[in-house]
């Protein structure tokens, strides 16, 4: 997002730049402000002005020479007449404007000195970018003709502008306004160069195999290095060869850069031997800077420089190929941004040789370099594909998520279809097992029973009130196997309620009082129906007992749920279970047996008066 | 001279048949109004002379006992039905109360508590067992009273069928308590527990008679 904004603000300072000129050029119109267009020049080293009578020539401004290939330059005195109407004078201050003046110079004002703007020395070396106001003292400016002199020494620049001469004020906006675009636009460059490339590359860093990103973090910051030229106005002569080394180094690291993230962009894949040869030809410059110390920066500006226009071109035609396949808007942008900054850097390649004064002169006069401002959409472009690319990666992210959300639910539904219908089946089976084994128990029981019933009466062996109370039996074993089998989510306690109200009725009818206490929590007193049905019984056998043996006349029942385990205890106040003379051992045999079988514990504790059975159920046990 | 407590007994099975009539026979307070053998007799009966009590067997050989007590409870306000059960647990206890029967005997009763049972229903008692209240509470829980309403899920601050004690009793008779405990946990008097069974017992009947009227409304019936 930084990228994309800082890009637009890029694109808008950019498109400020281009109504630049056009404005001077009115306000030139709309003020007293002279501009000589000729002026006198004489080559020579002398550091006070040379008088009229040296050989002067006349030549015409701006002064676009071309620069030697060597250099140790001469100096050069340059005299401009320009003059001041009385009206002029005294009203407000005069000053100079200087466009440029690269190496510095000395401002000599009617033969006196005025201003010296720092030259390169033994201790200090100097490329001013800045525009430079040269105030004119009231005191030696003269009505009519004046005579401006400026010596200059060129080591970088050979070339010397147009002057304009007016009221300070005036010529501070001219100032002002050439300031922000050779000044501040690349100051802003860097911070946002700095900025943009370190987070690009700390996302490169989380993320190693997002290649382009670290690519174009790294272009980014090479640039912004590179762009350090434009601030750096004064160097100490010991720093200057290391900073010119860095600057070339990281020039032409951005080019070769730039071409690589074309390459990647076009999705083409050079021969090796194309990457290799531009790694070597960015080797020579700073192998030769080291080689052949500062005396090589001249040649990597004339010649090397002129190396990576090639690039440039090579990356430009990946792209118009990436263009004419991928036919996007993207491509499309790509292109003219990527074209538009090699031509701006043909050009400034162009005017660096003095050869752009040839074809455009007044511009050239001008010496505003572009492929800063052309590099600068270049990436804003690179950004916003890179941005483009991440917003569509999180789109692919997000569908790929609902993708992956949409199989997991149908995987789940499957999963959850697949275990119900287990549970189902082993429900069913568990059914079907529970009911075999009451089948088992039926027939054992209560089948059994009635066979041997149906025997001893066809023997003639059963008397009324036996037969009847055989049957009855057989009838109280079906209530019960009910009682077990009618609770619907296998509670004990709804179990045991039936089975209460079944006896206490029964009781009550008998004439014995019987009282009954159960607590517990229904949650944990679930066992299955069988289960349930032999405690049933065992506690049936031993209300039988009670009623039908020991003569008791008051029955307790007590049923305690803990945590681990069931209490089930009967007391009785009948005789006990020795007093009995036809004895219950048979029904005891059976409980304990039940018992047994179930893991519970059956206590049995008796004497005349009282009787109490106890079983307890480990509840593991029970339900397992 | 009291008439004594005029019964019908209705029931397919000539063993049965001679049981209850045996029982009502030997109590001096009841009095043996007939026995039908089928459900047209019994309609037959019915349309003669209405019985105090009519002793019901669910499973007759030409209609199903429901309807009778159905019939009964519609247009015979002074006869209560006593449904007669084998095991008192099944489905069928429930269908009559809600058909208007205001309680069941079971059908190995011994004589005299088939009397018993007879003059406990006359005294306004009701029998219950938990299985049955466990099947109303399961059945009735959160249903609006009058038919009409989807029975589901009721509306906001609409009234339920059984209120709050009556779902309290039910709860307590679910549990296998008797009738004294539940007055005692409750602090009332047994006798109003009784009172708040039957109550039960005519809200089901009048409940289903109305989502009956419901039920015939939306099938264009009536």
């Amino acid at each position: 997002m930084a990228m994309v904004i800082g890009g637009w603000l890029r694109l808008l300072l950019l498109l400020l730049l281009a109504g630049l000129a056009p404005a001077a050029a009115i306000a030139d119109t709309a003020t007293a402000v002279a501009e000589p267009v000729s002026a006198a020049r004489l080559r020579g080293n002398a550091l006070l002005p040379p008088d009229a009578g040296e050989a002067w020539e006349i030549i015409s401004l701006p002064d676009n020479r071309r620069p030697p290939l060597v250099s140790g330059e001469v100096a050069a005195w340059y005299r401009i007449e320009f003059s001041v109407t009385a009206a002029d004078l005294g009203r407000e201050s005069w000053s100079v404007y200087v466009p440029f003046l690269r190496d510095g110079g000395r401002f000599f004002l009617n033969g006196h000195p005025i201003e010296h703007i720092a030259e390169s020395d033994d201790v200090l070396r100097v490329k001013w970018e800045r525009p430079h106001l040269v105030s004119l003292p009231d005191n030696l400016l003269r009505e009519g003709s004046n005579t401006l002199m400026v010596r200059t020494q060129p080591r970088l620049d050979v070339s010397f502008p147009r002057l304009s001469f007016g009221h300070a004020t005036t010529l501070q906006k001219f100032q002002e306004r050439r300031s922000f675009v050779v000044r501040t636009l690349p100051q802003i460059t860097i911070v946002f160069c700095a900025l943009v490339g370190l987070f690009t590359i700390f996302i490169w860093v989380a993320r190693p195999a997002e290649r382009l990103y670290g690519l174009f973090g790294l272009t980014v910051l090479l640039w912004g290095l590179s762009a350090l030229t434009f601030v750096i106005e004064t160097l100490p002569v010991e720093h200057w060869w290391s900073w010119r080394l860095v600057y070339h180094s990281s020039t032409g690291g951005f080019v070769a850069l730039m071409a690589v993230f074309c390459a990647g962009f076009a999705e083409l894949r050079p021969p090796r031997i194309v990457w290799k040869t531009m790694f070597v030809f960015w080797l020579i410059c700073p192998v030769a800077m080291i080689a052949f110390g500062d005396a090589a920066d001249v040649w990597m500006r004339r010649v090397w420089s002129a190396g990576l226009i090639p690039i440039g071109l090579g990356a430009a035609g990946m792209i118009c190929l990436a263009a004419w396949r991928q036919r996007t808007a993207t491509a499309y942008a790509l292109l003219a941004a990527l074209v538009l900054a090699v031509l701006s850097g043909i050009h400034d390649y162009l005017l660096h040789l003095g050869r752009l004064a040839t074809i455009f002169p007044d511009w050239a006069g001008h010496r505003i370099f572009l492929l800063h401002h052309g590099a600068n959409l270049l990436l804003l472009v690179m950004g916003s594909i890179l941005a483009q690319r991440f917003v569509q990666v999180l789109f692919d992210l997000e569908f790929l998520n609902r993708d992956l959300e949409r199989r997991i639910a149908e995987r789940e539904a499957q999963l959850d279809a697949q275990y119900q219908r287990a549970h189902t089946l082993e429900r069913e089976r568990a059914t079907v097992e529970e009911r075999r084994r009451i089948m088992q128990d039926m027939h054992d029981g209560l089948g059994s029973q009635l066979f041997q019933s149906l025997s001893r009466a066809e023997r003639g062996d059963l008397a009324p009130p036996e037969m009847a109370h055989s049957l009855r039996s057989c009838i109280d074993e079906m209530r019960l196997a009910l009682e077990a089998l009618g609770t619907p989510d296998d509670s004990f306690l709804d179990a045991i309620a039936d089975f209460r109200f079944r006896w206490e009725r029964q009781l009550d009818a008998a004439g014995v009082r019987s009282h009954w206490r159960i607590e517990a929590s229904a949650d944990t007193l679930k066992f299955p129906p069988r289960t349930t049905l032999q405690y049933l019984r065992i506690i049936q056998e031993a209300l039988t007992n009670a009623l039908k043996h020991a003569r008791a006349s008051l029955i307790q029942v007590h049923i305690l749920g803990e945590d681990d385990a069931m209490r089930i205890r009967i007391e009785d106040d009948g005789v006990g279970i020795n007093g009995v003379a036809n004895g219950p051992g048979h029904g005891l045999r059976n409980m304990r047996r039940r018992a047994d079988l179930l893991g519970a514990t059956l206590d049995i504790d008796s004497a005349p008066g009282r009787t109490r059975i106890e079983v307890r159920v480990p509840l593991a046990a029970a339900t397992a | 001279m009291r008439m004594g407590t005029s019964v019908l007994i209705v029931e397919d099975i000539p063993e049965f048949q001679q049981r209850f009539a045996a029982a009502i026979h030997a109590d001096a307070e009841l009095r043996l109004l007939g026995v039908a053998g089928t459900g047209a007799e019994a309609m037959t009966w019915l349309a003669r002379q209405a019985p105090d009590v009519m002793l019901v067997d669910l499973g007759l050989p030409d209609m199903s006992g429901i309807d009778l007590i159905r019939h009964a409870a519609r247009h015979l306000p002074g006869t209560e039905s006593l449904v007669v059960t084998m095991f008192g647990d099944d489905g069928n206890v429930l269908a009559s109360i809600e058909a208007g029967a205001t309680g069941y005997l079971l059908k190995d009763s011994l004589p005299e508590s088939i009397a018993a049972c007879i003059h406990e229903l006359r005294a306004g008692g009701s029998p219950i067992s938990p299985s049955i209240a466990r099947r109303v509470l399961t059945r009735y829980r959160g249903v609006p009273p009058n038919g009409n309403a989807a029975p589901a899920t009721p509306a906001a601050g609409v009234e339920p069928l059984l209120t709050e004690r009556e779902t309290d009793i039910l709860r307590q008779v679910a549990k296998g308590m008797s009738f004294a405990e539940i007055g005692d946990i409750l602090g009332i008097s047994q006798h109003t527990v009784v009172t708040h069974v039957k109550k039960i017992y005519r809200k089901l009947a009048v409940h289903s008679r109305g989502e009956a009227v419901f039920e015939a409304n939306q099938m264009g019936l009536l």
